[in-house]
């Protein structure tokens, strides 16, 4: 169900927010088979929704979010619940303090249920957790979540939840969006405070929502975000939206199957009034490169102090290893070349409104799916999967993954809409327009 | 410049992959670009809102 939908029962008083809270432990311990959390907060949440039962009793309605159930990627730190990042380094983390978006999403009166599974540290796009369990696709359990934010798109796309928080790095929240098939907003660079979420890659981290539709991310930017309305009016067409459509780079290498439902959501898009513009993007594969450096040494920098290697996935280990290789020159020259790619986009967003790709070049890959074979070629699925994704955490874009079909298998396609900084409330309004006509 | 169509450097690739990519891309700046200041575009990321 969506935020709306369960909003609705709750205040015709069909549903107590308690009831609600009762009703979603109890399918979680019935259903929740995923690994999806790694904490449980059942008497707090439980706590909660009678504060917020009595709160409707006295008609003081804290808007949309009010008795929402939720949960928080366990990078978030809240206040007395432990914060394991997915690590063993912060097996025993307990902070003082609600990272600044915990703190806003409970204000606003959303429930938090527990702390959700991730990729170790953040640092990966599986979710195979060695410490917490690796995370299953609820669309097809042989198959990857995705991540690092698994465990939120797991627990949406599996109906526990319609709402999770996430964090992108180089496409932790698109890339689970799209194996899972729900929808995913990495927001502007700095657009939601990362206060109190423990960090990856400072110049690369954004915080942002994973939701079952594209309303309810929505909604749930309302309150993460702060002062801008993300209210969405619904367009009845995308008369006047100018979409670009890349002739290189986000079309090289991808699936077939993953070409034809992005290239029909295009066509719609042009069906429901928009203006398809081909056109040519900044040399992506470059950027990617940059950003890897970037995130390399940025991550390098947080936890080169832990020698202990038993602490750490194999994986992480060895890019925490990586980057501490990285030289402080080659550090500075790739923040350097961001500057040239912010102009190049700057430049680009004069012809177009919103750009529209792939999200990932594949479907979710299988648990042990190390390399994948894509149109013939082999590649590292890691490398795979964050090719269309990391330039935008590089650049700063908005950018927002959306359901827009299935592979003869059954399995999610994301269609990936990226925009000019700080248009979220436009990009918003852009896909849920689109997400009604493709209806997935 | 480097091609869409060259393999990317993974975490089970040796880094200098990696660097030599990146040195070859670094050949275009010239001396009077400055590095990008991303870390506080908005008040919201300093956690005092």
């Amino acid at each position: 169900m969506t935020i709306r939908e369960i909003g609705g029962l709750l205040r015709t008083r069909k549903i107590s927010c308690a009831e609600l809270i009762g009703q979603t432990f109890a399918d979680i311990r019935q259903r929740e088979t995923f690994h999806s959390f790694i904490t449980l907060t059942e008497e707090l949440a439980r706590t909660q929704a009678l504060a917020r039962d009595h709160e409707l009793a006295r008609g003081q309605d804290r808007g949309p979010l009010h008795g929402i159930p939720i949960a928080h990627k366990d990078l978030f730190c809240t206040r007395g619940i432990p914060t394991t990042a997915g690590s063993l380094v912060f097996r025993e983390f307990i902070p003082d303090h609600d990272a600044t978006v915990v703190e806003r999403l409970r204000t606003a009166g959303a429930i938090s249920v527990g702390k959700t599974n991730l990729h170790e540290l953040a640092y990966g796009i599986t979710s195979k957790n060695p410490h917490y369990g690796f995370v299953l696709n609820p669309r097809d359990i042989t198959r990857v979540a995705g991540g690092s934010s698994g465990g939120s798109a797991a627990l949406v796309a599996g109906n526990f939840l319609p709402l999770c928080t996430g964090t992108d790095t180089g496409g932790s929240i698109r890339i689970p969006a799209s194996f899972c098939g729900i929808a995913g907003l990495k927001p502007t660079y700095g657009r939601v405070s990362r206060h109190g979420v423990l960090p990856l890659a400072f110049s690369l981290d954004h915080v942002g929502p994973l939701g079952s539709c594209v309303e309810d991310c929505a909604l749930a930017m309302n309150a993460m975000a702060g002062p801008d309305v993300f209210d969405l009016p619904e367009p009845p067409t995308l008369a006047g939206v100018r979409v670009g459509v890349p002739q290189n780079f986000f079309f090289d290498r991808i699936h077939p199957e993953v070409a034809a439902a992005v290239n029909n959501a295009i066509s719609s898009m042009e069906q429901h009034g928009a203006s398809l513009v081909e056109l040519r993007v900044p040399d992506m594969a470059e950027a990617y490169t940059v950003a890897r450096i970037v995130q390399l040494a940025e991550t390098a920098s947080v936890y080169a102090r832990y020698t202990d290697q038993t602490l750490f996935g194999a994986d992480v280990w060895r890019l925490i290893q990586q980057g501490k290789s990285i030289a402080g020159h080659e550090y500075v020259s790739a923040q350097r070349i961001r500057t040239l790619f912010r102009s190049q986009f700057d430049e680009l967003w004069t012809k177009i409104d919103v750009l529209a790709t792939p999200t990932t070049p594949m479907a979710a890959p299988l648990l042990d799916e190390e390399t994948i074979v894509i149109d013939g070629h082999q590649e590292d699925t890691r490398a795979a999967a964050t090719r269309f994704v990391r330039g935008i955490n590089f650049i700063g874009e908005p950018a927002l993954s959306l359901p827009c079909g299935t592979t003869t298998a059954g399995l999610p396609i994301g269609l990936q809409l990226i925009a000019p900084p700080f248009t979220e409330p436009r990009l918003l309004q852009i896909a849920k327009t689109i997400e009604a006509f493709l209806g997935f | 410049m480097q091609s869409n169509d060259q393999p990317e450097a993974t975490a089970n690739d040796p880094i200098n992959v990696l660097r030599e990519n990146f040195a070859r891309i670094a050949e275009q700046l010239t001396w009077d670009v400055e590095p990008a200041i991303v870390y506080s575009i908005r008040p919201a990321d300093s956690g005092a809102e």
